[in-house]
């Protein structure tokens, strides 16, 4: 299931950009996205962005995942 | 958080010049020289050698371990017990060479100045270890083991597993070189090639049925050969797997080793049907007494063609392993790791060459023993290439996920990313099955369970706390398997078991202790 972002909070600090391991986050027109074709659901995104703007951590993993 | 990032644990120490450079070199000649001369497993000789190291350590990190050694010593933890059961009761040539190895080349000094001179030119940090599958033939055929998956018509001869060494010794400083198979010592040149690097040590996992007389004479004049047996339980658990009378061989094998002075060890396989059994405290026990330094618990990892998933240890014997280990480190003068359940001391995966890389017996660069998923094979490239390729990368760049270390596994506790990996970077297969894991609907829907189960007992224990790294951290004490550590003295003196281990005794001057803490943290 991949991530997503809550483009209100962001505040485009660009962390998450370089961090993900495949190149998901793009920013296109000032606004932050992740290509849910690329993304492998690491949740590196999550844990690096200090705004707290990307879905995930220990309390989305049954709301999430149960889809698998 | 009391887990650091990798980043800060490889930066170069500031302020190292070329006198600084001579006097390091220095400084690891006189180390050498000090264990020779010593009897020097007295406590305040021990305390003289961590502030030694902590002069050549060359990274930020490698400061940390020397303090937290310090620290160790100081309030009598069984680490304290290991290094003097190293320095009196090993032979003078394997100790030395196992200490300097793998504490000064290996983590310590030069190397460091050779990594950090590696990241300049390629951006990343190459691996402290190299895990080598020297061979694919072994004489054992072990449940659960893959190593006859692999059809290999030759290994890597001689001079392509020179090239190898020389480029990860020479140009990445690792120095420490596990060495796995099939069963190393089956191969007759094996430690023709081991005596090329008298610097390095070489842990080598095997089966034990080939250490002859002859061969552990020669291992005791290298010096820098570490055996590791591997055993899955008691009589009847370990011969089930390995093969009758196995058991019985190994513990012979052992006190061999052990008459002999040799540095040896042992790995434990955990199954769902073992785990229990092969970290209980009486078998932990039992191998301290028969000589083991090292001990290593590994879990049964689902791998090979069409594995069988059922077979993985479950979340909650996962969690009575990490009690156990934890609890058997901080009491035990032994060596105790657990493959996953440390993962907070590793800050998260090690695989991609982020701690380690794995090359196997027809040279294909594996980001992990567990994954045999490669993009180069050393034949047509240096390691370096493999490390810089796109796959190696996103495996380094990913870790620690989401953060929680005790599910730091891409295979079984994240599996959705390994495949996603798999199908983004597409590396090829290493044997025929590889990727029956990430493939096969019905080992994936059973290896998606278990992620399940894991997260809700690990991402409990992550949010409480509850775990450690390798040993307490300066200003802390290890008190029980339910507390854990704390920097409360524990009743009775400083450490939980280690009173058991003849360490400890009562009334000591804890204002000294206390002041000792302040000073490790602080400087």
């Amino acid at each position: 299931m991949p991530r997503q972002i809550n483009t209100e909070n962001c505040i485009k600090c660009d962390v998450c950009i370089p961090a993900c391991p495949v190149d998901a986050i793009t920013k296109n027109n000032d606004i932050i996205q992740i290509n849910p074709n690329d993304c492998v659901d690491c949740e590196t995104c999550w844990r690096i962005c200090q705004e707290k703007c990307i879905d995930g951590g220990p309390d989305k993993y049954l709301e999430l995942r149960t889809e698998h | 958080m009391r887990v650091l990032p990798q980043e800060l644990m490889w930066k170069a120490r500031a302020g190292k010049g070329y006198i600084d450079y001579f006097k390091q070199i220095g400084t690891e000649f006189v180390i050498g020289q000090i264990l020779n001369l010593i009897g020097t497993s007295s406590k305040k000789n021990l305390i003289t050698l961590t502030k030694l190291f902590e002069k050549i350590a060359g990274s930020e990190g490698s400061v940390r371990h020397a303090r937290r050694m310090r620290w160790l010593f100081e309030t009598d933890h069984p680490h304290l017990s290991w290094w003097q059961k190293i320095i009196n009761e090993l032979d003078p040539n394997c100790r030395n060479k196992f200490l300097v190895n793998f504490f000064v080349h290996g983590y310590y000094a030069d190397n460091q100045r050779k990594r950090a001179k590696f990241h300049e030119k390629n951006g990343f940090y190459p691996p402290t270890v190299l895990l080598s599958s020297i061979t694919q033939k072994c004489n054992f055929n072990c449940t659960g083991c893959w190593a006859h998956n692999y059809v290999v018509k030759e290994d890597l001869s001689f001079d392509e597993w020179k090239k190898v060494f020389d480029e990860a010794r020479d140009e990445m400083g690792v120095h420490i070189m596990p060495v796995v198979g099939g069963e190393p010592f089956i191969r007759k040149d094996f430690l023709d090639l081991v005596e090329l690097y008298p610097d390095c040590i070489f842990m080598v996992f095997t089966n034990g049925s080939m250490l002859t007389d002859e061969t552990i004479a020669r291992i005791k004049k290298l010096g820098n050969v570490a055996p590791m047996f591997s055993l899955g339980g008691w009589t009847e658990a370990t011969d089930k797997i390995r093969g009758e009378g196995t058991f019985q061989m190994v513990m012979e094998k052992m006190d061999k080793l052990k008459k002999e002075g040799i540095f040896f060890g042992v790995s434990l396989t955990a199954t769902k049907e073992n785990a229990e059994e092969v970290v209980s405290d009486e078998y932990m026990k039992m191998l301290s007494d028969k000589g083991s330094l090292w001990t290593w618990v590994f879990h049964y990892v689902p791998v090979g063609e069409n594995p069988d998933a059922t077979l993985m240890p479950t979340a909650e014997q996962r969690e009575t392993i990490k009690q156990a280990v934890y609890n058997a480190r901080n009491t035990l003068p032994m060596m105790t790791v657990d493959f996953w359940g440390d993962g907070p001391e590793m800050m998260g995966c090690i695989a991609g060459g982020r701690q380690y890389i794995h090359v196997n017996a027809k040279g294909d660069v594996e980001a992990c023993t567990f994954v045999h998923l490669a993009t180069h094979n050393v034949k047509t490239s240096t390691l370096t290439d493999a490390l810089a390729s796109p796959f190696m990368q996103a495996v380094r760049k990913g870790a620690p996920y989401d953060g929680n270390m005790l599910r730091p596994c891409m295979i079984v506790d994240r599996p959705w990313v390994l495949r996603g990996y798999y199908k983004k970077f597409k590396p090829y297969e290493t044997h025929k099955g590889a990727a029956d894991y990430l493939t096969r609907p019905e080992i994936m829907q059973e290896i998606d369970k278990y992620a399940e189960s894991v997260a809700k007992v690990m991402d409990e224990n992550w949010a409480k706390d509850y775990y450690m790294t390798l040993f307490p951290l300066p200003g802390e004490y290890y008190h029980d398997r339910k507390i854990l550590c704390s920097s409360k003295v524990p009743v009775g003196g400083a450490h939980g078991g280690c009173e058991a281990n003849g360490g400890c005794k009562c009334g000591k001057d804890l204002s000294a202790i206390e002041q000792i803490s302040k000073d490790l943290i602080n400087v």
